[in-house]
């Protein structure tokens, strides 16, 4: 029940118990965005590990759409989270996988926010930035990212 | 027109403070519930932002969340020396740091840790960082001051704890605020805190020295398996320090205590158990990688950001309640105010009437009624918001008082659309009474009519 | 300065065999003044409520200066009236928590019609005249006759071509009720307007050109 409704839902009951809550923010919905998934990531293995994909190198910089599911977030309060393909809570066996979890997205938000979690397909949309970047606050480094993107139930 | 209102509302103004008071009241009561269980979600999130990822013994991940990044005070099971030893070596780890706990001075915790978690913290702002075993660093608002010295307990004070008498810290440096229960604790060196532990059990408990002088010869499992054996235990320590050996039964702490930090003795495989390490990963990847890694037979690794977040999930479920109740208090104080305000306006008919018969235009006089419904509600919804924004920080205040976590009472952005939201529904409720005034006959106001 | 012409004027209310008020014919020429009288229940109330456009009649015309009022919208009478009429009741209708002239301006002021500071300065110059000097004097510390007074002047202060006044003494002692007879009937002579006044006193009745009696909702003659 993980939907963009139900938690813009719920940050607006946030926004003032009682009455109000009944409103919804309007959606923002990109134009032209390339739906990419997960088997398009990356192109072959070599000794260097993993490449990126050409598909995936033609849309740095691009709006896109991608489907998968939130990883338990890092953090209780961000403004990114970490799209993959698996539901990480449902994945027993991921933990043998050697690759695993390499092929992770990190979305992230115009706002930092609180996350209520569940396991359900999202949909996110935003611009697609290659190549690998220092997050300054957190110090994480990541290689793959969705910025200014939005989600939603898929 | 705006004289004749003021002057309306002035007139009746015992009667306009009461509705003015309830609404806010009902008002504040849904701010308030808004606003607090948004601060306890950001004041537990802000307080947790220094935590990445918090690696323990297995068992319940919100126990561990809990002792470690809140530092409340419960028994926890006892990872191998080795874990720490073989994460500080990790490629994937930016750094590491151990958090040993289970001592208190005057109640307040007293941690066991590093170097790297200082300045993980915030950095020492006052003073400098411990260089030797009997140093410590104390928390923002500790009252301790540098210079002070004191002997750590077993136990909170009031419970069956023991002073250790052997050993004595002298604070000298001071953390920068973190905002979390960090701000009241006292960070000492790991090392001094298992040599404590050490002496405490030479002293009392001579037959735990088998014990102790087997785990150091046979290493981190029989650590943790004599951990598990003293579960009530608080926290630390039924291991030994590798330098077990060396002090005898004889209490020469004080010696020991001006000896500079032994760095290695913390990463060496053979060191004594740790209740919770905090880890700094280098990437988001190695992140969910060393989560995966590090859950299993041996230790359990959580970001205390997903034990938060399912906590959110039933604070949210709470909010939405009372929410609930809220709503419907606001719902039954809207209709209670219709109706007064409606009966208000039935009584004032040959007043309203008046006002056309003289030449007032009927916009005028549902002009003056809509203002003045709206004006009374609408100043209740303000001070309504100011009540529950106040009420919110006195229950944050009360809180912080109690826990350290520093619960930050804000309005959003999208509060201001709510508050939008309020005052549209507030105009259309004063629609009713004005457009009562409206089909107001003119005739009614003279005599007899 | 309006004249008024009634023709076949019925007012019927729902359940009542008879027309509360029924008149064939009447001219009242402009600046006429009209005492009205009859016993309680003969019609004074509606034949005030019709003229003044406060209520539509059933059938008929009721026309000043050639505007029939029975044509007019609801909303375009109270405009109308707000322009041409000028009240004056048995109550006073004085809002309290205003001061004097804020009471005589206030009609005005919700209706826009005229730029004020001409008024200002008008309504100044009647409360003078009817002897409120105090102009910021709030209402509601005033006597009976004070307030009726205020009222005179509120009636006049948009120069109204009529002005009709119901039972404007009832309420006030016999000395506070001579002076605002004589206010009334100076003040509209000095206008040159015309004057209804639904009245049994004396001072009126017997002052003013005319008498019209109502009973059972006819015009004696």
């Amino acid at each position: 029940m993980l939907t963009n409704a139900v938690s813009r839902r719920r940050l607006l009951q946030g926004g003032l118990a009682g009455l109000v809550g009944l409103t919804l923010m309007p959606v923002r919905r990109a134009h032209a965005e390339t739906s990419l998934t997960f088997d398009e990531l990356y192109g072959k293995i070599s000794v260097l590990g993993l490449t990126f994909s050409d598909k995936v190198k033609g849309l740095d910089g691009q709006p896109v759409a991608m489907k998968g599911f939130m990883a338990p977030p890092l953090k209780a309060e961000s403004n990114f989270f970490v799209l993959t393909e698996i539901p990480m809570a449902l994945c027993p066996f991921c933990s043998t996988d050697a690759d695993w979890p390499d092929n992770i997205v990190v979305i992230y938000l115009d706002d930092a926010r609180t996350f209520e979690q569940a396991n359900a397909l999202i949909e996110v949309e935003g611009r697609l930035e290659v190549g690998s970047w220092r997050d300054p606050e957190t110090g994480f480094l990541s290689r793959l990212r969705i910025v200014d993107a939005s989600f939603g139930a898929a | 027109m705006f004289q004749f209102i003021a002057a309306d509302l002035k007139r009746h103004w015992i009667g306009v403070a009461v509705i003015v008071l309830i609404v806010a009241l009902a008002t504040a009561l849904g701010v308030a519930v808004t606003l607090q269980e948004r601060a306890l979600r950001l004041g537990s999130a802000r307080a947790a932002e220094a935590f990445d990822l918090v690696v323990g013994a297995p068992g319940s991940d919100t126990q561990l969340v809990l002792s470690s990044v809140f530092l409340q005070a419960a028994p926890l099971p006892l990872m191998p020396g080795a874990v720490f030893a073989d994460l500080s070596q990790d490629p994937r780890v930016a750094w590491a740091a151990p958090i040993g706990f289970g001592d208190f001075v005057d109640g307040d915790p007293i941690v066991g840790t590093t170097e790297a978690l200082l300045k993980g913290l915030g950095g020492v702002t006052e003073g400098r960082g411990f260089a030797s075993l009997g140093e410590a660093v104390v928390g923002a608002l500790d009252a301790r001051q540098i210079g002070d010295s004191f002997h750590p307990m077993h136990g909170t004070v009031g419970s069956q704890g023991e002073v250790h008498t052997g050993i004595t810290y002298r604070v000298v440096g001071r953390m920068a605020p973190t905002g979390t229960p960090w701000d009241r604790a006292v960070l000492v060196p790991i090392q001094a805190v298992w040599m404590a532990h050490h002496h405490h059990h030479d002293d009392d408990e001579h037959e735990n020295e088998a014990d102790a002088s087997a785990g150091a010869d046979t290493g981190a499992p029989a650590l943790n398996a004599a951990a598990a054996d003293q579960p009530a235990e608080r926290g630390f320590g039924e291991g030994s320090a590798p330098h077990a050996q060396d002090d005898d039964d004889h209490d020469d702490a004080p010696a020991d205590l001006r000896a500079p930090i032994d760095e290695a003795a913390v990463t060496d495989p053979h060191a004594p158990g740790l209740p919770a390490i905090l880890v700094k990963p280098q990437s988001f990847a190695d992140a969910y990688k060393l989560r995966q890694a590090y859950r299993g037979d041996r230790t359990l690794a959580v970001f205390p950001g997903e034990v938060l977040t399912r906590l959110y999930g039933t604070l949210g479920d709470v909010r939405r309640i009372l929410s609930w109740v809220a709503a419907g208090a606001q719902g039954l104080v809207a209709a209670a105010i219709l109706l007064v305000v409606m009966v208000h306006v039935m009584q004032r008919r040959r007043q309203i009437g008046a006002l056309r018969a003289f030449g007032a235009p009927r916009r005028a006089v549902f002009g003056i009624v809509w203002v003045e419904a709206f004006a009374i509600i609408g100043l209740g919804v303000v001070v309504g918001f100011g009540l529950g924004y106040a009420g919110a920080r006195v229950a944050s205040g009360v809180f912080t008082a109690s826990s350290g976590i520093s619960l930050p009472v804000t309005f959003l952005a999208s509060d201001a659309s709510s508050l939008v939201v309020l005052f549209v529904l507030t105009g259309l409720i004063a629609v009713i009474p004005a457009a009562l005034a409206y089909r107001q006959s003119p005739a009614s106001a003279l005599r007899g009519g | 300065m309006l004249d008024l012409a009634i023709r076949d004027l019925e007012v019927r209310f729902p359940g009542l065999d008879q027309p509360v008020l029924a008149i064939s014919e009447l001219a009242l020429p402009a600046g006429s003044q009209v005492a009205l009288t009859g016993p309680s229940g003969s019609g004074k109330t509606t034949f005030i409520n019709v003229v003044t456009g406060l209520e539509p009649a059933s059938s008929g015309h009721v026309a000043w200066r050639g505007t029939d009022l029975e044509a007019l919208s609801e909303s375009r009478r109270d405009r109308w009236r707000a322009a041409n009429v000028g009240l004056v009741m048995q109550d006073f209708h004085l809002f309290p928590g205003l001061s004097a002239i804020d009471n005589v301006l206030l009609p005005q002021r919700l209706a826009r019609l005229r730029r004020l500071p001409a008024l200002t300065e008008e309504a100044r110059r009647l409360l003078t005249r009817v002897g409120i000097l105090r102009h910021g004097q709030p209402v509601e510390t005033m006597s009976r006759g004070q307030m009726q007074r205020v009222a005179v002047a509120r009636a006049l202060v948009a120069r109204p071509g009529v002005i009709v006044a119901d039972e404007p003494t009832a309420s006030l002692d016999a000395e506070a009720g001579t002076a605002v007879a004589d206010l009334l009937i100076e003040l509209v002579s000095e206008a040159g307007a015309t004057l209804i006044v639904a009245s049994h006193d004396p001072r009126f009745v017997g002052r003013l050109g005319r008498v019209l009696r109502l009973d059972g909702g006819r015009l004696l003659h």
